[in-house]
């Protein structure tokens, strides 16, 4: 047996590698590619037969757009509500590192484990206007009838849906960017508020970098899951506008084969919008990724 | 030098705050689940029952969904440590050439959106004759399970010490000892976060089940989302308790070494 790690990959190397990269991979690849063909109107893979219509049938259809922005909006809503509350977690934790945090986490962890439906029944059960906290409110004689509650669940605003995705996502943020990071950001924190810089610059030129390479794509999955997931839309969401995802399972599920390929045009759709997200996001923390380990010790004396 | 009674308190604000959120939609389907008539605006049921719990619990549809979960989430479990192991191994070492590409492919799922990446393998199950089998379902799931399995075992290799196993090579142990009384007991906790993990995720699954499993598979799950057009609360709270249970169990076994052994 040999002690030192080899360099170069053995051919049974990469044949323990594609054991995993071939079901992963290979299927979303395939899966990919079976999307995008039956929504160009191909039910095998053959690109000389290129048909754009279930495209132009999806985006004029009414109510396509109203569909669309909503989805959009709970997605982009959803995320940025989620990355602040994991990134000022993540920072108070990391900065206090005692055992409440640790706590915290655990606790937290419990959420990530309850299945996304089940999750979405419970805030149900708790925010509809015959939910818990509606009781509690008619039995502390603030309201009389459950129609005098405020709309939290199944809301033209999405506000459930927002919810579900914050309070499942941020422990998911936190899971994925501190543990790997914590001891290490610990001490540069601690030497950046020695030199003297403020809470705010710690977070911004010291946290923000230190857990940017696991947080940015935790986050991109993060709106992926916001722009593509059925369960929390089809419970918490409304009939009028549903978001693209639950619009394009129903199609998918329809007998009509012209809805099943509309149903991979919205799936195409929702990629895109993902790529472009994504690809955004990456560009707006570039120089986190760039500058990350020079700013660490650079910006410390000056950020305070 | 005592710390005041207030900043003691305090210090339990941030925990509390969080079993709050997470444990009171739980518990309140806990209560729905127990009660017959709980009836607007009672804070809490008049009496307890287990009437309803052992109803649905003792109904052949439940118990049928019950046993096919756990048959395809333990297969998915079984499949994905066993590919993730080997595999695990090699991205762990310290100059892994090409570790960004397969990071990338296994990656892959996680930003395709959930519902066109559940129609697309529908789909290639469908020309494989795989669509509505437990065969189907499983390879469907291995999809958003083993990339979860490959990052706790990859972190788990990260820091295991390869130098304990070359001491017992040293000593004459082969192989399958190497790997019997070094490595898996020295990986235990890692491992058992994986399985739990991998479990918990497969068991999760809702569209990805009803798709690949052409709704002949059935699971927990797929009974929760019929029973919430019905809209009787006990039986919601009932299904949805056992669709949440085995996530809970399994995380609180394995919850302690999460917080150190999962990486992105």
């Amino acid at each position: 047996m040999k002690l030192a790690a080899p360099t170069r990959l053995s051919r049974a190397d990469l044949l323990r590698l594609s054991l995993v990269v071939v079901p992963v991979g290979g299927l979303s690849l395939a899966a990919l590619v079976d999307a995008l063909a039956t929504s160009l109107g191909a039910d095998e893979v053959r690109w000389s037969t290129i048909d754009l219509s279930a495209y132009s049938d999806v985006v004029t259809r009414s109510g396509f757009w109203e569909s669309y922005w909503f989805s959009l909006w709970i997605a982009i809503a959803g995320t940025t509500i989620a990355a602040i509350g994991a990134a000022l977690l993540g920072f108070a934790w990391t900065r206090r590192a005692d055992r409440r945090g640790r706590l915290t986490l655990s606790i937290l962890q419990f959420n990530l484990g309850v299945p996304h439906l089940v999750w979405a029944v419970a805030l149900v059960a708790v925010l509809s206007p015959s939910g818990w906290i509606a009781r509690l409110t008619a039995w502390a004689g603030l309201i009389d009838r459950p129609n005098q509650f405020p709309l939290l669940v199944n809301d033209r605003l999405g506000l459930g849906v927002i919810l579900h995705l914050v309070t499942k996502e941020v422990p998911f943020l936190l899971l994925a960017s501190l543990p790997l990071n914590g001891p290490r950001l610990r001490t540069s924190l601690g030497q950046a508020a020695t030199l003297g810089a403020s809470p705010r610059s710690q977070l911004r030129h010291v946290y923000l970098p230190g857990v940017a390479p696991a947080f940015v794509p935790a986050l991109i999955a993060v709106f992926a899951y916001a722009l593509g997931a059925y369960e929390p839309a089809a419970v918490l969401g409304v009939q009028q506008p549903r978001t693209l995802a639950v619009v394009a399972v129903e199609w998918f599920r329809d007998p009509d084969l012209r809805l099943r390929d509309q149903a991979f045009a919205l799936a195409t759709i929702l990629l895109a919008t993902i790529a472009v997200a994504g690809a955004a996001l990456l560009l707006v923390t570039r120089h986190w990724w760039t500058h990350g380990s020079q700013r660490h010790v650079r910006v410390a004396p000056v950020g305070a | 030098m005592s710390v005041p009674q207030s900043a003691r308190h305090g210090r339990l604000v941030t925990p509390l705050a969080a079993v709050l959120v997470v444990a009171t939609p739980i518990a309140i389907l806990a209560l729905a689940a127990l009660s017959t008539r709980w009836f607007f605006p009672d804070p809490f049921p008049d009496s307890l029952t287990t009437e309803h719990l052992s109803k649905i619990l003792g109904s052949s549809t439940t118990r049928a969904s019950i046993a096919t979960g756990l048959l395809v989430s333990a297969t998915v479990t079984a499949i994905a440590l066993l590919v993730s192991w080997p595999a695990s191994r090699v991205l762990a070492r310290p100059h892994m050439p090409g570790r960004a590409v397969i990071i990338v492919l296994l990656f892959l799922p996680s930003v395709l959106p959930a519902v066109g990446l559940a129609m697309g393998i529908d789909i290639v199950l469908l020309r494989l004759d795989l669509a509505g089998t437990y065969i189907g379902v499983v390879i469907a799931h291995l999809v958003p399970t083993i990339p979860y399995a490959v990052a706790v075992l990859t972190a788990g290799f990260v820091r295991h010490d390869r130098r304990l196993e070359a001491q017992a090579a040293v000593l004459g142990a082969n192989d399958w000892q190497r790997l019997r009384l070094v490595t898996l007991p020295a990986l235990r906790g890692t491992l058992l976060v994986a399985a739990a993990l991998t479990f918990v995720v497969s068991w999760s699954q809702y569209l990805l089940t009803v798709l690949s499993g052409s709704g002949r598979v059935v699971t927990i799950t797929m009974l929760l989302f019929s029973a919430l057009s019905g809209g009787n609360p006990s039986t919601i709270g009932v299904l949805a308790l056992v669709a949440a249970s085995p996530a809970t169990i399994l995380l609180a076994l394995a919850g302690r070494q999460t917080t150190e052994s999962i990486a992105p």
